[in-house]
């Protein structure tokens, strides 16, 4: 199946499924917001002539600009860009960034209420309706819209990510489970001795040796632990790989013919088994309790906690689909193992695990969101819909705090599930 | 078993790895107490406690570290001097950096300790999960102390939520395509997507807000003066009520949105089922159908839902609990993961995987119980 053929199906079921196009349609339009976050909400302008000089202020990456006059603009200075002397300028539609605190308007101002700014002479004036907070503020007179706006990003991207690392091993790990059974792999006898105790060996190499680096990763937190322990499970598992490839030699070379099967599937079951008994949530609060929160690793350890209902579908799927006679057909002439699973099993059970993934990614957004909800295990100065709906929990007599970030998560993870019900009945 | 096993040495090892001395926060607490003590003093205490919690012990029942490593560094506890250790070995070990040794610790060791006791402890086997690092009180005792109000919740939404789903999806399933059907099914999958926290909060501006309707109390879960002391438990009820029905509200309505969606669709499947058609041929009528034929064959999945609150009855929601202040499960866990008190983490991991195999176990002995296929199969096993 190519490109051109994938399009077209595609195109074809949205055609015929009025409310999976809906679905799809917010779902862009989100992907949309993300997209142009910078430009919608900004306290910067968008483009101004600041004495005589034409600015580009929210698309520049510079720190600074110096003027013909030798005056210089930082481009951090948040408010103070509404208060300066433009010959003309054009602001963003909300002309907020998510963490701009605007004093004058501090305590929870309601999108309603009159909205006041210092003007040039000192004087509190009413704002003008194109510095408007359209959604309020919060408690420090943060931007709700901007907030919202800004928070898009996280949602999204925690659901896709934590959902794309929990697909690769779900798949991987359910479909091996499932394709090769108890009794298919083979392995020679010394090989299996050689694998048991390379498996304390990649430990040490992996973990023990990197001792030190690892601590430091787990202090700074972020990207960098994520590569550190990338790399540490790279050198574990090629230690494995290695000891199973030298006893697979020894085997061949002492002419040892006995051999026993590999039980793939009862370790792929027992760790989804291990996995379910332990509650996410409490597991997710603990982890990013140790490490330095950060959403690189709360969308990691998402994604590793969740692969355990796709690998549980793609085995069952893949256990009955290995039955059918084009698989036993696709073997008789030679197809490799991989080739099986991957090109001729995998495309009819995908649009199932295609299911489970839309329900996955409104489970990882809702995790997310609860997390910043109750302030655990997030880093607390990035604005996102949870860390609003905080607010509102100490102050939710102010409506606009509770109404308009909880609509969107709402929103999200209908939709969400909405592509999840709708790709289920579609046979 | 093994799963249990298994459970227990990932989450132990997970949080002893962890940053943080406990001990020291034990100290700096009863030191605030007590006036100043000199460092010597201090030294004297932490030790006690390491001690009192067996902290001076090895890990685990044996392990792999470097051969230039000394046997007995875990009883190094200082973590300046650790890491002054840590660093003269790694310039001087040279080639030993990179040889693994396994050394056998034998049977004297934390997790050993915590799973059969020893020294000062019973050990998990005999309920005894250890001491709490903050409040310094064996954990079973803070668990039963909190456990009540999480119980409670957990089993009263479960109930009212089975009481109330079960009819309405069998309505639904009735009349698939009345307008009643189709507006309360659209209305269920919405209310199945909002977050248990909008609901809570959206729960909290409408009906506790001074501004709206204040009809309920915001937060807490009995009157602020506390119970008279001669109330029973019934009056006590009573008295609570009002603080009841909010967080029972957010128990409640995403079960009710998941148990009729689950009831319509599995007693749908059975309808185009012969046997069905057989009943209606003779004669049944559309209600005798679905109650004692349909009903009792979807009954499976509703069991398996059942059985899969259980985990939740000891975890408490931890979401809920946050936003209203109920004094249970989920409120100490928080609290105890942000004051590092992992005893009581790893309890409370631990009974959650007791509680979900005996969910696993629960619902098969139910499922034999109702079902003669399920129960002639396992007799033909046995």
């Amino acid at each position: 199946m190519n490109i051109l053929d994938t399009y077209h199906t595609i195109k074809q079921t949205l055609s015929r499924n009025r409310a999976l196009r809906r679905a799809c349609q917010v779902f862009c339009v989100f992907v949309v917001v993300v997209i142009l976050a910078p430009f919608i909400a900004n306290d910067k302008p968008l483009v101004c002539k600041y004495q005589g000089q034409l600015l580009f202020p929210a698309f520049s990456w510079k720190q600074k600009v110096v003027l013909p006059n030798q005056e210089i603009i930082h481009y951090n200075i948040g408010r103070e860009w509404k208060l300066k002397d433009y010959d003309f300028a054009i602001f963003a539609p909300c002309a907020y960034s998510p963490n701009t605190i605007d004093a004058d308007n501090a305590p929870r101002k309601s999108p309603f209420e009159r909205q006041i700014i210092e003007s040039s002479n000192k004087q509190l004036v009413s704002l003008p309706l194109k510095f408007r907070h359209w959604l309020g503020t919060t408690q420090n007179g943060t931007d709700v819209l901007s907030g919202i706006i800004h928070g898009t990003k996280i949602s999204l991207s925690v659901g896709i990510f934590s959902m794309l690392i929990a697909a690769l091993l779900g798949i991987g790990l359910g479909a091996s489970a499932g394709y090769f059974g108890n009794n298919t792999l083979k392995i020679g006898y010394l090989q299996s001795i050689f694998l048991i105790i390379s498996i304390g060996i990649a430990w040490f190499y992996g973990f023990e040796v990197r001792d030190s680096m690892l601590s430091n990763a787990f202090l700074q937190g972020g990207i960098y632990l994520i590569i550190q322990l990338f790399l540490s499970f790279c050198i574990c598992g090629f230690i494995i790989y290695l000891f199973s490839f030298i006893g697979k030699r020894i085997d061949s070379k002492l002419k040892l013919t006995k051999t026993i099967y590999l039980p793939v599937d009862t370790i792929v079951s027992r760790l989804i088994e291990i996995l379910n008994a332990i509650p996410a949530l409490l597991l997710i609060i603990t982890l990013s309790a140790i490490t330095k929160p950060s959403y690189t690793v709360l969308i990691c350890i998402i994604g590793f906690l969740s692969w355990t209902n796709i690998a549980r579908l793609t085995r069952t799927e893949f256990q009955k689909t290995k039955q059918l006679d084009y698989i036993t057909s696709c073997k008789a002439i030679g197809m490799s193992n991989f080739r099986v699973m991957f090109k001729h099993i995998l495309p009819n059970v995908f649009p199932l695990i295609l299911v489970q993934l839309a329900f996955g990614m409104a489970g990882a957004v809702l995790v997310e969101a609860s997390l910043s909800f109750i302030g655990v295990g997030v880093p607390l100065d990035t604005v996102t819909w949870g860390s609003l709906l905080n607010e509102a929990h100490d102050h939710f007599s102010s409506w606009w705090l509770v109404l308009f970030p909880g609509l969107c998560v709402f929103t999200l993870i209908y939709i969400y599930n909405k592509i999840g019900a709708e790709l289920s009945k579609i046979k | 078993m093994p799963t249990l096993v298994a459970v227990t040495i990932i989450s132990f090892m997970l949080l002893s790895s962890a940053p943080g001395d406990p001990v020291n926060s034990m100290v700096s607490v009863s030191n605030s107490g007590g006036g100043l003590k000199s460092s010597n003093d201090i030294e004297i205490q932490k030790n006690y406690w390491r001690k009192q919690l067996g902290l001076n012990l090895p890990l685990f029942y044996f392990s792999i570290h470097k051969l230039s490593e000394p046997d007995t560094l875990y009883k190094i506890s200082n973590e300046a001097q650790l890491q002054q250790i840590n660093e003269r070995i790694k310039i001087t070990g040279g080639y030993k950096n990179y040889i693994p040794k396994f050394v056998w610790y034998g049977f004297h060791n934390q997790y050993h300790r915590w799973l059969f006791g020893g020294n000062g402890s019973k050990g998990i086997i005999r309920g005894d999960f250890g001491l709490s690092y903050s409040k310094k009180v064996p954990v079973m005792e803070i668990i039963t102390d909190k456990i009540g109000w999480s119980l409670f919740f957990s089993l009263l939404s479960i109930i009212l939520a089975y009481a109330i789903s079960i009819p309405l999806g069998i309505k639904i399933a009735e009349q698939p395509t009345s307008s009643f059907s189709r507006v309360s099914q659209t209305f269920l999958f919405l209310l199945y997507s909002v977050p248990a926290f909008f609901m809570g909060v959206l729960l909290l501006m409408l009906f506790a807000n001074p501004d709206v309707i204040s009809i309920f109390p915001p937060s807490g879960i009995k009157p602020t003066e506390g119970y008279s002391d001669s109330a029973s438990f019934l009056e006590k009820l009573i008295d609570s009520l009002p603080y009841i029905v909010l967080p029972l509200i957010c128990y409640t309505y995403s079960s009710i949105a998941f148990i009729t969606r689950l009831t319509t669709t599995s007693i749908n499947e059975q309808l185009p089922l012969d046997y069905i058609k057989t009943a209606k041929a003779k004669g049944l009528s559309n209600r005798q159908l679905i109650y004692k034929h349909a009903l009792k064959n979807s009954v499976l999945p509703l069991i398996t839902v059942f059985t899969s609150v259980f985990p939740s009855i000891v975890g408490g929601s931890v979401i809920i609990e946050s936003i209203f202040t109920i004094p249970g499960m989920g409120l100490e866990t928080v609290r105890s993961i942000t004051s590092q008190d992992y005893p009581f983490v790893i309890a409370l991991i631990t009974l959650s995987a007791c509680m979900t195999i005996l969910s696993y176990l629960i619902a098969d002995i139910l499922n034999a119980w109702i079902d003669p296929r399920v129960r002639k199969s396992l007799s033909n096993k046995f």
